[in-house]
C-alpha cells in the first residue's frame, strides 16, 4: 500500500514539474542572452562539453570586459539528446524565451537542417556549426540562418590539390562513414581527385558504428593506389588509423578534419604521425587570438583545445559584435547587422557574414608531426 | 587476408560471446535477457582506465581491480533493477534494465567526461603469422577468453559455490527448501556475469576506445551471439558471438561493406527461419 | 449496458479534458509548447501501437520505431516528389507500413517470445542501416527536407496550431478504432494468444496469422505515426528512428501500463513531462529521466494507470467492507 502511495505522489510531483516546467521563468531584464543548443547527453555528448567549457571562458572574458551595449550577457544552454527531434525541441525551447537574442545550433548538419524551418518561423538570428554544402545552401536560401565557419566544398577540395599537385599522389582509395558530414567529404574529396587530374581506384564506404575495420583495410591493401582518403569522425578516424598502420599499410593518408583533432591524436597515439589533413582549426593556432584562447583554455580545463570549443568562442563573439553593431537587442535588427560583418576576425579564421553560408574565410592544411598537429599550409577562399 | 580476416573475427567474436555468455548466465538463473550487459563493458573498461591510466598501474592488475569493482556493480545493480521487480511480469524488469542502463551511461559521463579515452594494451605491437599481420592485442584477447572460459566452467562445475549457482538456476523454490540462499545465490550470479562483461571492455578499450555508449552496439552484437546459440546455453552463447564475429568480418570485406552491420542481423533472421531455436536448442519443453 | 458505460467513462472524460486542452493551450503558449504537443501525440501513435502488440497481443517489438521511419518516409517521398497529394501520401503511408509488417509477421512469428523480440531488434538495426545508406529513398544521411505540409481541401496545416490538430483528430480516430478492436472478435483472440498460445492454437485461432494482422495494425499505426511527423516536420533524419527509440516506446507503454490506451496515454505524457518539464537540469536531465525509471517500475510495476486501478479498486473493496460492517 505504502509503495503504491509513493509511486502516485511520484507522478503527481512529475505533472507539477511540467506546469512549473511550462511557465516561462523570465529572469531580469538586465542581461543580453544568447541561446545555445548542443548534445550534453547521448552519442556526441563530447561535443557539448567543450561547448559549456568554452563558453564558460568566454562569457567570463566578455563579461570583465565591459559587456555588450553596457550589459553582461548569458548564454543559455538546452541539450538536443544528439537527435534532430531534440534539436528542434530544444531550439524552440529558446526561440520561445523573448529575452534571446540569437541562438546558436548545434556542430551537425542534420540538426542544422531540422532547425532551418523553425528559425524561418520564428525570426530569430541563428548560427550553424555545421559544415555541410547542403547546409550552405538551406542557409543561403533563408533569412535567418548563417553558417558560421568555412564549408567542406572549399576545404576538401585545396586538401585534394595539395595531395595531386604538391605531394604527387595520383590515386586514391577512398574510405569514409556514411554518416553526413563524412559521406559530403567523401564526395567532395572525389570531385576535388578528378579535378585536379587524379583517379579514384575504389570508394567503401562504411557505417556508424563499425568499429573494426579490418574488413575495409583488406580491401585497401588490394589495390595498388598512391594514397588513401579517409572521411570519418573522430574516434572511428582513431581506430582506423591505429588498424592501418598495424596492417603495415605505409601510404601517405589524407584525412578530413577528425585527423588533425586533438581527441583523434591522443586516442591513436604514435599511428597517426604524418597523416595530413584539412581542417579549421588546430590547438597550436597560427592565429593570434586563437593561439591565446587556445592556452588560456588549456591551463583551465588541462585539456587541449578542440575546434568545438574555438567555434564556440567565435560564434559568441560575432553574434555580440552583431548586437553591439546594431546597438539593439531587438532580433530583427541584430540580424541585420550581422548581414554588415564582412570582416570579422575570430579566433579561427576571419568571417564574412553577408555570405549567409560558407561565412569562414579559411582552412588549414594539416600534418601530424611527432603527436602535435602542424600547419603545412593556409587556405583562403578565393 | 582470408587469415587476416579470421583472427580479428575470432578475437572480435570472442568478445561477442563472452558479453553473450554474461548474459546468458544471468538468463539462466532469473528468466531475464539483461538489456544492461553492454554498460556492463562500459562500465569495466572505464575502472581499468582509471586505475591502468589515473593511477598509474600496470594493465594486468587493472584489469582484476575492475573485475573486482565489476563485482561490486554486479550486485548493486542486481539489488536495485532487479530484486525489488523479482516477482513484477518480466517486461517490467527489462524496463527497469533500460532505466538503469540509461543511468550507467549517463553516470559513467559524469564521473569520466564525454571525451573518448585509451588505456594500455596487454602487449603493445603485432605478429606477422602466415602473411597476416596481427595485433598482440588480439591474441591477448582470445587469450585471456579462453582462461575465462575454463575459468567460469571450472567455478559452475567443480565448486561448491558453482552448485549452489546451479541449483537456484534450475529451481529458486526448490533451492530454498533445501537452504540455499537465493539472494546471495543470485547476488553471486550477477556479479559473475558483470565480472566476465567487464574484463571485455578493459580488453577491449585500446582498440575501440572507451567512451558512454560504447555498450550500445557491442551490447547488440551480443544479442545476436545468444539468439544463434540458442538462449540459455553458455557453449551455443560461445559460438554464436563467434558466428557474428566471423559474419562481421568476411561479409564486410567480400559482401558488402556498407551494409556490414546490416548484414549480421540479416544472417541472423535467416538462421532463425531454419532454426528457429539456435544452434544448442533449449532441453526444456514449452510450458503450456 | 451500464457496466459497459462505466467502463468507458475514463475514456470519454479523458478525451473530453484533451480536447479542451488542446484547444486552450495553443492560444497561450509558445510554438515550443505546441510542438511537443504534435510530437507528444505522435509517440502516442506509435506507443499505441506497441499496445496493440504487447498489451493486446502479448508480443515485445523493437522495431516500431523502423516502421515510423519507413511510413514517414513514404509520406516524404510522396509529397516532395508530388506524386501525389497529402491524402494519398496518408494512406500509402499507413497502408505500405502495415503491408509491410504483415508481410515480416508471417516470417517473424514463426519464432516466439524472445526469439521474435531479438529478431525484431535485427529488424530496427537494417531499417535504420537502409535508412542511413538507401539514398534515394531516404535521402542518405543527410535525410530529407522541405516536405510540404498537410493539405486537404483547401485547408492547409501550415502553422504550428493547425498541426497540431490534424495529429489530434488523428489520435482521435485511431484511439477510437482500437478500442473498437479491444471489443472485436479479432481483439479478443489477440487477447487469447497473448494469455495463452497454446490454449489459442487449440481452440483454433490461426495464431500466425491473427499474430500478423496484430503486427499489421500496429504498423499502420505508426505508419500514420511517420506520416504526421513528416508533415509536423518537415525534415526526416535517421537520426529519429532509432533502436533507442523503439525502447523509449516501451518504457513509455510500461510506465502508463499496457492495459489500455488510456495508460499509453499517461506513458506518453509522463516521459514526455520527464524529458521536457525536467531540461533546466541541464546535463542531469537524462540521469534523472533513468532513475525516475527504475523507481516508476518497482513502485508501479504494473504502470501508473494499472497500478492505480488496483489501488482503486482495492480502495472501493475496503470502503465496501466497512459499509458492511457498520450495517
Amino acid at each position: 500500500m505504502n509503495k503504491k502511495m509513493a509511486g502516485m505522489i511520484l507522478s503527481m510531483l512529475m505533472v507539477t514539474g511540467t506546469v512549473m516546467g511550462a511557465v516561462p521563468t523570465s529572469a531580469a531584464g538586465d542581461t543580453i542572452k544568447i541561446g545555445l543548443t548542443v548534445p550534453l547527453s547521448g552519442d556526441r555528448a563530447s561535443e557539448g562539453s567543450y561547448a559549456t567549457n568554452a563558453l564558460e571562458l568566454v562569457v567570463e572574458e566578455i563579461n570583465s570586459a565591459g559587456g555588450v551595449l553596457g550589459k553582461d550577457i548569458e548564454v543559455v544552454v538546452q541539450d538536443t539528446t544528439g537527435t534532430d527531434v531534440g534539436a528542434t525541441n530544444a531550439y524552440l525551447k529558446l526561440a520561445a524565451d523573448d529575452d534571446i537574442v540569437a541562438i546558436i545550433g548545434s556542430d551537425n548538419s542534420n540538426d542544422n537542417i531540422a532547425i532551418a524551418a523553425s528559425a524561418e518561423a520564428s525570426q530569430i538570428l541563428t548560427t550553424t556549426q555545421g559544415s555541410s554544402p547542403t547546409l550552405q545552401e538551406t542557409c543561403e536560401a533563408g533569412e535567418w540562418l548563417f553558417q558560421l565557419r568555412a564549408c567542406d566544398s572549399t576545404l576538401c577540395a585545396a586538401l585534394m590539390d595539395y595531395a595531386v599537385n604538391e605531394m604527387g599522389s595520383k590515386s586514391f582509395t577512398i574510405i569514409h562513414d556514411t554518416e553526413t558530414a563524412s559521406a559530403d567529404q567523401a564526395r567532395l574529396f572525389q570531385e576535388g581527385i578528378e579535378a585536379n587530374g587524379g583517379t579514384v581506384d575504389e570508394v567503401i564506404p562504411f557505417t556508424n558504428g563499425t568499429k573494426d575495420f579490418t574488413a575495409q583495410l583488406s580491401q585497401a591493401m588490394q589495390s595498388d593506389s598512391d594514397a588513401l582518403v579517409v572521411a570519418c569522425l573522430q574516434t572511428e578516424a582513431a581506430i582506423l588509423i591505429q588498424q592501418a598502420k598495424a596492417l603495415g599499410i605505409e601510404k601517405p593518408i589524407y584525412g578530413s578534419n577528425a585527423f588533425g583533432d586533438p581527441v583523434t591524436v591522443d586516442l591513436a597515439g604514435e599511428s597517426i604521425n604524418d597523416a595530413y589533413s584539412i581542417t579549421a582549426w588546430v590547438p597550436d593556432s597560427p592565429n593570434e587570438m586563437g593561439a591565446e584562447f587556445s592556452k588560456k583554455y588549456e591551463e583551465t580545463y588541462d585539456e587541449a583545445c578542440a575546434k568545438a570549443a574555438a567555434q564556440i568562442r567565435d560564434h559568441i563573439y560575432v553574434i555580440c559584435e552583431a548586437i553591439e553593431t546594431a546597438g539593439s537587442t531587438d532580433r530583427t535588427e541584430v540580424r541585420d547587422a550581422m548581414l554588415t560583418l564582412t570582416n570579422y576576425e575570430g579566433a579561427i579564421t576571419t568571417y564574412d557574414c553577408s555570405l549567409k553560408g560558407n561565412c569562414g574565410k579559411g582552412g588549414l592544411i594539416v600534418q601530424v608531426k611527432d603527436l602535435i598537429p602542424t600547419v603545412v599550409e593556409e587556405i583562403t577562399t578565393k | 587476408m582470408f587469415i587476416q580476416l579470421l583472427i580479428s573475427g575470432i578475437a572480435v567474436g570472442v568478445i561477442y560471446g563472452l558479453i553473450a555468455m554474461g548474459m546468458v548466465l544471468i538468463f539462466r538463473t532469473v528468466g531475464i535477457m539483461n538489456f544492461a550487459q553492454g554498460d556492463f563493458l562500459m562500465f569495466g573498461g572505464y575502472f581499468a582506465y582509471t586505475f591502468n591510466q589515473m593511477f598509474g598501474l600496470n594493465i594486468v592488475i587493472s584489469l582484476i581491480l575492475a573485475a573486482l569493482c565489476m563485482g561490486v556493480i554486479g550486485v548493486i545493480f542486481m539489488r536495485t533493477s532487479y530484486w525489488a521487480l523479482r516477482k513484477a511480469q518480466a517486461k517490467a524488469i527489462i524496463v527497469s534494465a533500460m532505466g538503469a542502463s540509461i543511468v550507467l551511461r549517463e553516470g559513467a559521463r559524469h564521473i569520466w567526461g564525454a571525451i573518448p579515452l585509451t588505456l594500455d594494451r596487454v602487449k603493445e605491437g603485432s605478429v606477422v603469422l602466415a602473411g597476416a599481420t596481427i595485433q598482440w592485442q588480439y591474441v591477448a584477447i582470445i587469450g585471456i577468453a579462453l582462461l575465462m572460459m575454463l575459468l567460469v566452467y571450472f567455478l559452475l562445475e567443480k565448486t561448491f559455490i558453482g552448485n549452489i549457482m546451479q541449483a537456484t538456476a534450475q529451481d529458486q523454490y526448490m533451492s530454498s527448501l533445501v537452504g540455499i540462499p537465493v539472494v546471495v545465490s543470485i547476488g553471486l550470479t550477477f556479479a559473475l556475469s558483470a565480472v566476465i562483461t567487464g574484463i571485455c571492455g578493459g580488453l577491449l578499450a585500446p582498440i575501440f576506445f572507451l567512451n558512454n555508449t560504447m555498450g550500445t552496439m557491442a551490447g547488440s552484437k551480443a544479442f545476436a551471439a545468444i539468439v544463434i546459440g540458442g538462449f540459455g546455453s553458455v557453449p551455443g552463447a560461445i559460438i554464436g558471438g563467434l558466428i557474428v564475429g566471423l559474419v562481421e568480418q568476411f561479409g564486410g570485406a567480400y559482401i558488402s561493406s556498407t551494409y556490414q552491420l546490416a548484414l549480421i542481423y540479416i544472417v541472423l533472421i535467416v538462421f532463425l527461419m531454419f532454426r528457429p531455436k539456435g544452434l544448442f536448442q533449449e532441453k526444456i519443453q514449452e510450458k503450456a | 449496458m451500464l457496466a459497459r458505460k462505466k467502463r468507458n467513462t475514463p475514456v470519454i472524460v479523458i478525451t473530453a479534458f484533451l480536447i479542451l486542452l488542446i484547444a486552450v493551450v495553443p492560444q497561450f503558449t509558445s510554438t515550443y509548447t505546441v510542438r511537443i504537443l504534435s510530437v507528444a501525440l505522435i509517440n502516442y501513435l506509435c506507443v499505441l501501437s506497441v499496445y496493440v502488440l504487447l498489451g493486446l497481443c502479448g508480443q515485445n517489438s523493437f522495431a516500431q520505431a523502423g516502421f515510423w521511419g519507413i511510413g514517414a518516409y513514404i509520406a516524404g517521398n510522396i509529397l516532395t516528389k508530388t506524386f501525389g497529394g497529402s491524402l494519398t501520401a496518408f494512406v500509402a503511408a499507413v497502408c505500405g507500413t502495415a503491408f509491410l509488417a504483415f508481410i515480416l509477421g508471417f516470417a517473424f512469428f514463426r519464432l516466439r517470445q524472445y526469439y521474435f523480440t531479438f529478431a525484431s531488434i535485427g529488424l530496427m538495426t537494417i531499417l535504420n542501416v537502409l535508412f542511413i545508406n538507401w539514398v534515394d529513398f531516404s535521402g542518405g544521411a543527410l535525410g530529407m527536407k522541405e516536405i510540404p505540409t498537410f493539405q486537404l481541401f483547401g485547408f492547409s496545416a501550415d502553422s504550428e496550431t493547425s498541426k497540431l490538430y490534424v495529429v489530434f483528430a488523428v489520435c482521435l480516430v485511431a484511439t477510437f478504432l482500437i478500442l473498437l478492436l479491444f471489443h472485436s472478435s479479432l481483439g479478443r483472440s489477440f487477447m487469447a494468444i497473448r494469455d495463452n498460445e497454446m490454449a489459442a492454437d487449440s481452440m483454433g485461432i490461426n495464431s500466425l496469422l491473427t499474430k500478423s494482422i496484430a503486427f499489421a495494425i500496429s504498423g499502420a499505426l505508426c505508419g500514420a505515426a511517420g506520416a504526421m511527423w513528416a508533415s509536423v516536420s518537415g525534415y526526416l533524419s535517421y537520426q529519429s528512428f532509432t533502436y533507442n527509440q523503439s525502447t523509449i516506446y516501451l518504457v513509455m507503454i510500461m510506465i502508463g501500463g499496457t492495459g489500455s490506451p488510456i495508460g499509453a496515454l499517461i506513458g506518453t505524457a509522463a516521459i514526455t513531462i520527464l524529458q521536457e518539464g525536467f531540461r533546466s537540469l541541464q546535463d542531469y536531465m537524462q540521469l534523472i529521466y533513468g532513475i525516475g525509471v527504475i523507481i516508476l517500475m518497482i513502485f508501479q510495476p504494473e504502470g501508473i494507470w494499472g497500478g492505480g486501478k488496483i489501488l482503486y479498486e482495492r480502495f472501493r473493496k475496503h470502503r465496501e467492507k466497512s459499509k458492511v460492517s457498520a450495517v
